[in-house]
């Protein structure tokens, strides 16, 4: 098991770096991060971009500056972004944000993923079954910014209007200039948080209660729950207790998997409703060829990713007895 | 089995994470929250949409400076002058009891500070301040990282007297826009502090977040990065208080999410790009108004002097008659207001009181005109693409920045209405600001440009002489900011003339000539003034736009709030 | 849909059914024959299958229908999407049903050119992707060993990678053309294709015929084409109808956050976030080329699932 988790943790290193070598030299040798600068209105003149070059170490070999940067990383320092701020700091108050919004979207949708996955499976077939089926694949049809613009008008807007009450917010993570208790702190951050946890949360819900159902079904089939009907147990005892005890074991996996997707999918959701969060970050340090910027983002992504493809497997074989040995 | 399903731990779990997740995004420091409670009270807070979140707070520094912290600051920095809505630059008179020219030659300028005028902390504002201006602006440490040395250079000496309140400013060559200097004043001795007693670090490094000193009408308090910056009443300030509570600027409304912010009450004011359906769909929410009005930054279309076509004045003149800017200007920002117009003038836009409609040649389209120019500088025009016996077919790249809609629009335009005079133009666009170093190489010499046709926007100013670094060469084979290549002593002369005159009208009188021959050598045909757009809740009453570099928030203290 | 639940001994036999037509004799004559009369019945019943399947039937209707229109539509209408008209900033008339955008472009040549793009697109990286992982799979599965773990491993490599985030990257490099940015995505398409035929061909090469086939004296190449594709058809059928509708979402994002398809060219990803402002103002900008996107990944969804239920009848009970 040990020996399982070092040799895995060793590989991903690797996959790392060598991803890190691909990126950075991808960036540096295609765009050009003084662009921002000389676009500037009104224009800096050439003594101010010839400063800024020296200050970048842009005059310098790229493999220096590559091995420079990791030198750093190594020791958990990402470096500074083109305009001289510490990347650690932007990136930290910006991934607490995305996780913020990635955990809330994963426990809504893995609970009505369950639910609706038990009473599909339960009723195979009957209306209700057909109706979260269809409702599944149109969630799995739908472009996230697209469903994004319909939450805005038809939950915000309008349920505010309903209720007379501004409950839903349609733009940024929090209110700005917040001077309330940690209560009134916490609905502030539950009333940003719906839209976006809507939208984000739909395509896993449909993809997880899919799965869920379907393994809900095999469990149901199984020797044991008939056996278990078979004594005389009840309808929703064996459902609850046996059946669908069984049936999240293999969806633990897939949420553990899918974790990264959530994670990029928060990129568009965070656009959509203003979140100046890790999204925002990666699509303008892309846009500003901020190098530092761009690794940083993949980094921690990347390690996000493999760390929980790692707790999938340790969970599956923890989980499920059959292959504990 | 008595303990919880292992799924109902799994849930617990996911759900535990989510608010220890939301307790790291709340790493806001409540010090400055706390602080400033006891001046807010319900009902006085506006919240304003900024589509630009400050690099840092020096703005006298070329990595701090852009129009959107300059709007914020102008209400915390003291000025001598500012420029009001009509493009007039007037003293401030909350800083300022005078400001005379006492002498010519040599040109000297005496300023009067207002006896009670004094940074937050109580120290009065003085001719100290005026002096530490001076020398970090002056470009003679090369250590001090500064945006515009423009005027300070030829300054002389700055020295206080009267207990440092009139200061007293000598020029070493006369300056006409001496009005444009000592914007944004800095309190010397906070910023030597800053800097741990050294003012240079201070001033290069000191200001990364919002100071806490002030000498305006508000202070800035509880910068949340990538978020909001507020700005509260200065207790402080001698002048009038402002009746507002507090200015909330948010940085994380972009202009997509404008409309619904506003209709959800998250936001009361913005100045976004405008554009037709969200013009159209703000001016349908209830309770809100919105002006249009055109600022200072124009778009053109500038031609590289080195192509061997461009290089003919005919070809620049065929495609001045094959333009038609009226239609161009009807199908872009025409289309949200009736006051767009053609802009005929580079030095002074259409609501600046010096403009003049110069280019009279180039008012109405001529096609045939075009055609005869062509034909006068060789070219045969039988087939669809018009050719030159020596430099070939006339086809041109035509370049600007892929993914701003207003300039891809005109592009295309442009590109059918050429076409019809026989000048073939192929788009050549670049992301973002990346097309900028087809224009402005790295190197800073023309023989590295890459580009034949340029459509970008410069920024007006309502200090004339600025413009002189856009068609002064700088040298045969440097580009500096003269994108195109034109050189032209005669009018480099004139521009030498106006730097110096210190008659505001006969200046003018100069850059319209200047303008004019612009005009007959065409390096560059301008289009239009780019709109602005400023919704802004009626209850809020007092807000008018200031289309100039001062932008909405110029009078945010005389704003009152309507219950 | 009404069918009633499959049981296990069902699948068992409709399994066994399925496997019979690649379970060749001894004599290499009748084989070859046999195999291509069994196949065509396997074909035969394939369709049987789907047929029965209503609402993919009805899928694949609307979905022809869609993709048809939307690659000869363009040519069909009497304006050109990049065409300048004398009149402009219209609303919708009889001549211009969805009117006419500021520069005087119609805009229902725009939503065709868009849903033109957008389609071939998906079907680009559909084939590619499908191409790829194909190969990779079949390599792998085939030859096992050394290759076999230096593939996987890439394919690995590939899963790990944030695929918008690497989308992005490229595309912010590559730039916005159509062709390039449909390269970008089947780059990262192939993986779940590669693993499944991969999965399919380690069981399949064990299989007695294709010993036969070997003791025949066929080459690999020849056994890979003739006798494990064909049965793995399904699987990567299947999933190719995934590929479509994730792609068209791919590129909806990525035009989306402006690094997609660029204009002048435009596509429904690129229609729909320009018509986010108007939402209000000219909704039919904003629900026309979403309703397009929804409509065209929802029919590929249900085709696909239809087409899962006509070739493996064992994993249908519960995926319907």
């Amino acid at each position: 098991m040990l020996g399982f988790v070092v040799r895995r943790l060793v590989a991903s290193a690797i996959v790392l770096v060598v991803s890190s070598v691909l990126i950075y030299f991808t960036v540096t040798s295609f765009g050009d991060p003084l662009a921002d600068l000389r676009a500037r209105n009104p224009p800096v003149s050439q003594e101010v971009i010839d400063a800024r070059r020296a200050e970048l170490g842009l005059d310098e070999p790229v493999h220096e500056r590559y091995l420079t940067w990791l030198g750093d990383v190594v020791t958990g320092d990402f470096g500074e972004d083109l305009d001289g701020q510490p990347v650690n700091e932007v990136l930290w108050r910006r991934l607490g944000r995305t996780l913020r919004m990635v955990t809330a979207a994963i426990a809504l949708s893995l609970v009505a993923a369950v639910a609706v996955g038990v009473l599909s499976a339960t009723r195979q077939y009957s209306k209700t079954d057909y109706f979260f089926t269809f409702s599944g694949f149109l969630f799995l049809s739908m472009p996230v910014f697209w469903l994004g613009a319909l939450l805005k008008e038809f939950l915000a807007v309008r349920f505010n209007d309903l209720v007379g009450r501004r409950i839903v917010f349609t733009t940024g993570s929090e209110s700005p200039r917040l001077d309330t208790d940690v209560w009134g702190r916490m609905a502030d951050y539950a009333g940003h948080l719906i839209l976006p946890t809507l939208a984000l949360g739909a395509v896993s819900y449909a993809a997880w209660s899919r799965y869920q159902r379907n393994s809900m079904l095999d469990v149901m089939e199984s020797d044991y729950i008939k056996l278990a009907r078979a004594k005389g147990a009840s309808r929703s005892r064996v459902v609850f207790r046996h059946g669908l005890r069984n049936a999240l074991i293999p969806l633990t996996t897939v949420v553990a998997i899918d974790f990264g997707a959530v994670f990029g999918g928060a990129i568009i959701t965070e656009q959509v409703f203003g979140w100046s969060a890790m999204g925002s970050l990666l699509i303008d340090g892309l846009r500003e060829y901020d190098v530092n910027i761009v690794l940083a983002w993949m980094m921690v992504t990347g390690a996000i990713a493999i760390a929980f493809n790692l707790v999938a497997d340790l969970l599956y074989g923890v989980l499920d007895p059959r292959i504990r040995q | 089995m008595t303990t919880h399903p292992r799924w109902l731990r799994v849930l617990a779990l996911l759900l535990g994470l989510s608010l220890v997740a939301a307790a790291c995004g709340d790493d806001d420091d409540g010090g400055d929250a706390a602080e400033d409670d006891a001046s807010s009270q319900d009902g006085g807070t506006v919240v304003f949409a900024s589509d630009q979140e400050p690099d840092g707070w020096n703005i006298n520094t070329s990595a701090s400076s852009s129009l959107a912290l300059g709007q914020i600051v102008e209400l915390v920095y003291p000025a001598a002058f500012r420029i009001t809505p009509d493009f007039e630059v007037v003293m401030d008179e909350d800083l300022l009891t005078s400001a005379e020219m006492v002498s010519e030659d040599p040109q000297v300028i005496e300023y009067v500070i207002d006896p009670d005028a004094s940074w937050s902390d109580g120290t009065p504002i003085s001719a100290d301040d005026f002096e530490f201006l001076w020398t970090m602006s002056n470009g003679s440490n090369p250590d001090v990282d500064t945006a515009s040395t423009v005027g300070y250079e030829l300054i002389e000496s700055v020295e206080g007297s009267d207990d440092g309140k009139t200061v007293t400013v000598a020029f070493s060559s006369p300056y006409a826009e001496w009005r444009s200097l000592f914007a944004d004043l800095l309190p010397a001795h906070l910023i030597s502090e800053l800097g741990d007693g050294d003012p240079v670090v201070g001033w290069n490094e000191g200001l990364a977040d919002p100071p806490e000193f002030s000498g305006g009408p508000f202070r800035l308090v509880d910068h949340q990065p990538e978020q909001s910056v507020t700005l509260v009443p200065n207790e402080e300030f001698w002048g009038e208080q402002p009746s507002t509570d507090e200015l909330v600027v948010r940085f994380d409304v972009d202009n997509a999410g404008i409309p619904a912010a506003l209709e959800n009450d998250e936001i009361d004011m913005a100045y976004p790009q405008p554009q037709l359906d969200l013009v159209e769909q703000v001016e349908e929410i209830e309770g809100v108004e919105s002006v249009i009005n055109f600022g200072l930054e124009f778009e053109h279309l500038d031609f590289n002097l080195a192509n061997s076509h461009l290089a003919k004045p005919e070809v620049r003149e065929a495609i001045g008659f094959a333009l038609d800017r009226e239609a161009i200007v009807d199908r872009t920002v025409g289309q949200f207001s009736d006051e767009a117009s053609v802009l005929n003038n580079r030095i002074f836009l259409t609501n600046q009181p010096n403009h003049e409609a110069h280019g009279d040649d180039y008012q109405s389209r001529d096609v045939d005109g075009a055609e005869q120019r062509l034909d006068e500088a060789g070219y045969d025009c039988s087939a669809e693409v018009c050719t030159h016996p020596e430099d070939g077919e006339l086809s041109l790249r035509l370049s600007t920045t892929a993914g701003n809609q207003l300039r891809e629009d005109t592009q295309l335009i442009i590109q059918e209405q050429l076409a019809e005079a026989g000048i073939e133009v192929t788009i050549d666009n670049l992301e973002g600001n990346a097309v900028f170093s087809k224009f402005f190489p790295d190197s800073g010499l023309r023989a590295d440009q890459d580009y034949d046709m340029a459509l970008f926007a410069w920024t007006g100013e309502p200090f004339p002489s600025a413009t002189g670094e856009l068609y002064i060469s700088p040298g045969p084979d440097m580009i500096g900011l003269n994108s195109t290549g034109y050189s032209n002593p005669e009018m480099e002369a004139l521009y030498d003339q106006a730097f110096a005159e210190t008659d505001s009208e006969v200046a003018a009188e100069l850059y319209n000539q200047i303008d004019e021959m612009l005009w007959e050598d065409l390096p560059t045909i301008p289009l239009y003034q780019k709109p602005t757009f400023l919704p802004h809740r009626s209850s809020i009453e007092g807000v008018q736009d200031n289309a100039t570099t001062a932008g909405p928030l110029w009078n945010a203290e005389e704003w009152t709030l309507a219950s | 849909m009404n069918e009633p639940e499959t049981r296990p001994s069902d699948v068992a036999a409709e399994e066994l059914e399925d496997r019979r037509p690649s379970d060749p004799g001894v004599q290499p004559g009748p084989t070859e024959e046999g195999l291509a009369v069994a196949t065509r019945s396997q074909r035969r019943m394939i369709v049987r299958r789907f047929l029965q399947h209503r609402l993919a039937v009805i899928s694949l209707v609307i979905l022809v229908l869609l993709i048809v229109g939307s690659l000869v539509g363009g040519r069909l209408w009497r304006y050109g999407y990049a065409e300048q008209l004398p009149e402009f900033n219209q609303s919708p008339s009889w001549g211009h049903p969805m009117g006419i955008d500021a520069i005087g472009r119609d805009l229902l040549a725009k939503v065709l050119r868009g849903a033109q793009r957008s389609v071939q697109v998906a079907l680009l990286v559909a084939l590619l992707s499908t191409t790829i992982g194909t190969i990779v799979g079949a390599v792998a599965g085939y030859y096992r060993g050394v290759l076999d773990a230096v593939l996987m491993r890439v394919t690995d490599l590939f899963l790990v990678v944030p695929q918008l985030a690497v989308f992005l990257l490229l595309a912010r490099i590559v730039g916005g053309g159509w062709f390039q940015l449909s390269l970008i995505i089947a780059a990262f398409f192939w993986m779940p294709i590669a693993r499944i035929v991969r999965a399919e061909f380690l069981s399949l090469r064990e299989t007695e015929y294709v010993d036969a086939a070997r003791a025949l004296g066929a080459g690999d190449l020849r056994i890979i084409l003739r006798h494990l594709i064909p049965n793995a058809i399904g699987s990567i059928i299947v999933n190719a109808s995934i590929v479509v509708a994730v792609a068209i979402l791919a590129e909806t994002s990525l035009s989306y956050l402006g690094l997609g398809i660029a204009a002048p060219d435009t596509s429904l990803g690129l229609l729909v976030s320009e018509g986010q402002s108007a939402f209000e103002t000219r909704p039919y900008l904003f629900y026309f080329p979403g309703l397009l996107i929804v409509l065209i990944a929802l029919t590929v969804n249900f085709v696909g699932d239809g087409l899962r239920d006509a070739f493996d009848p064992k994993q249908s009970r519960a995926r319907r």
